[in-house]
């Protein structure tokens, strides 16, 4: 494959302003490699950019993070409020269904986790299929956790251990 | 013959859904170590200083680009997964070819490109072949790249349970980028 082949594939944005959410994702890539959860599926395309991530944690099977950029692709924009974007973390306790009963139970706990919202940290359960998946969802701005050096891959890696934590808590119950 | 009672029952239906459950992660595992390996690669090439500004993936095909934030020197990466057939992983091992770019912003843009383009040869020598260094630019960006093609063993760096070798896989990005910038550097300057 020729270079110009590679090229001709990226979007060409005219400054590193229009890639902090690509920096994001990949500050957050690193940071979970160092907190021992390895990347395994990645969809890139559009505004919306999710990743999911193996863990060795006792109780999540994955971890799902997506990253939707809400404002500052502009110069204007990014200099009145900024780039700010949702980040949602989810974790997934996958199940093998392999007792009737276990699923008949976890359908019952869905009707109690309808009412809550997920967001700003709150954590909202949901029955998906053969997984339980916890969610949270912040809104983030991209310029704290990037291009600021170590204090900004700190911040991130506090922040994602943080919603881990609350989500990983959540879910603990649910882990056969 | 007695009815089998209903924990019985339950206990048939699960040891199919295990059975099932074992094929289904080795077809997992099998079709996303690319995945793990683009992580790694996202990794080791970010804790060399770089931030990634560019990814694009369709699941089979990762492009990455990355830039040094204070040369503003970029690399770029595109991993295509080769075998994603569990037969074909278990008899040749799993494999991705990787083309590897370097690039740098060139003031003298068009000399150089003047000066490439006239090394055309005959067209006869097939280029994309392991070890051979090609040049390359990007006119909008005004980035000149160096660029080689590779083919790896991704079992080296992601092993059976999945466990990354950062170490091994960080110390070949280097090598190849180290050698990348040697060539453009040579192919540049005057």
């Amino acid at each position: 494959m020729g270079l110009l082949n590679i090229s001709g594939k990226f979007k060409h944005r005219a400054e590193i302003r229009e890639s902090k959410d690509e920096i994001l994702i990949g500050e957050i890539v690193r940071a979970m490699a160092h907190m021992g959860h390895r990347a395994d599926a990645f969809a890139a395309d559009g505004e919306t950019q999710r990743m999911r991530f193996r863990t060795r944690d006792g109780v999540l099977s994955y971890i799902h993070i997506a990253l939707d950029r809400k404002t500052g692709e502009g110069r204007i924009a990014s200099a009145v409020i900024g780039s700010k974007a949702t980040l949602s973390v989810a974790g997934e306790v996958k199940n093998l269904l392999s007792d009737p009963d276990d699923v008949v139970h976890m359908w019952k706990t869905d009707f109690k986790n309808i009412a809550k919202l997920g967001m700003r940290g709150q954590v909202k359960v949901d029955h998906e299929l053969n997984s339980i998946v916890g969610r949270t969802t912040d809104l983030v701005e991209i310029d704290k956790f990037v291009l600021e050096g170590d204090e900004g891959v700190q911040r991130l890696t506090e922040h994602l251990e943080e919603r881990i934590g609350r989500v990983r808590e959540a879910l603990a119950p649910y882990r056969k | 013959m007695a009815t089998p009672t209903d924990s019985q029952l339950d206990g048939v239906f699960a040891g199919l859904v295990q059975e099932s459950w074992r094929y289904h992660n080795l077809v997992d595992n099998t079709l996303r170590v690319d995945d793990l390996l683009v992580g790694a690669l996202i990794t080791v090439t970010l804790d060399a200083g770089n931030v990634l500004i560019d990814l694009t993936s369709d699941g089979t095909n990762h492009i990455l680009r990355f830039e040094e934030p204070e040369d503003r020197a970029r690399v770029t990466m595109a991993l295509t997964h080769l075998t994603r057939d569990v037969t074909m992983a278990k008899a040749v091992g799993q494999r991705a070819s990787l083309v590897v770019g370097y690039g740098e912003p060139i003031k003298s843009f068009g000399r150089v490109m003047d000066a490439l383009r006239k090394e055309t040869k005959s067209g006869y020598v097939a280029g994309g072949e392991p070890g051979i260094v090609t040049f390359d630019a990007d006119s909008e960006s005004q980035y000149v790249y160096a660029q080689v093609d590779l083919y790896l063993d991704i079992d080296q760096y992601v092993g059976e349970d999945l466990d990354i070798e950062y170490e091994l896989l960080s110390s070949h990005v280097s090598a190849t980028i180290h050698a990348l910038r040697k060539f453009l550097h040579g192919r540049t300057e005057d």
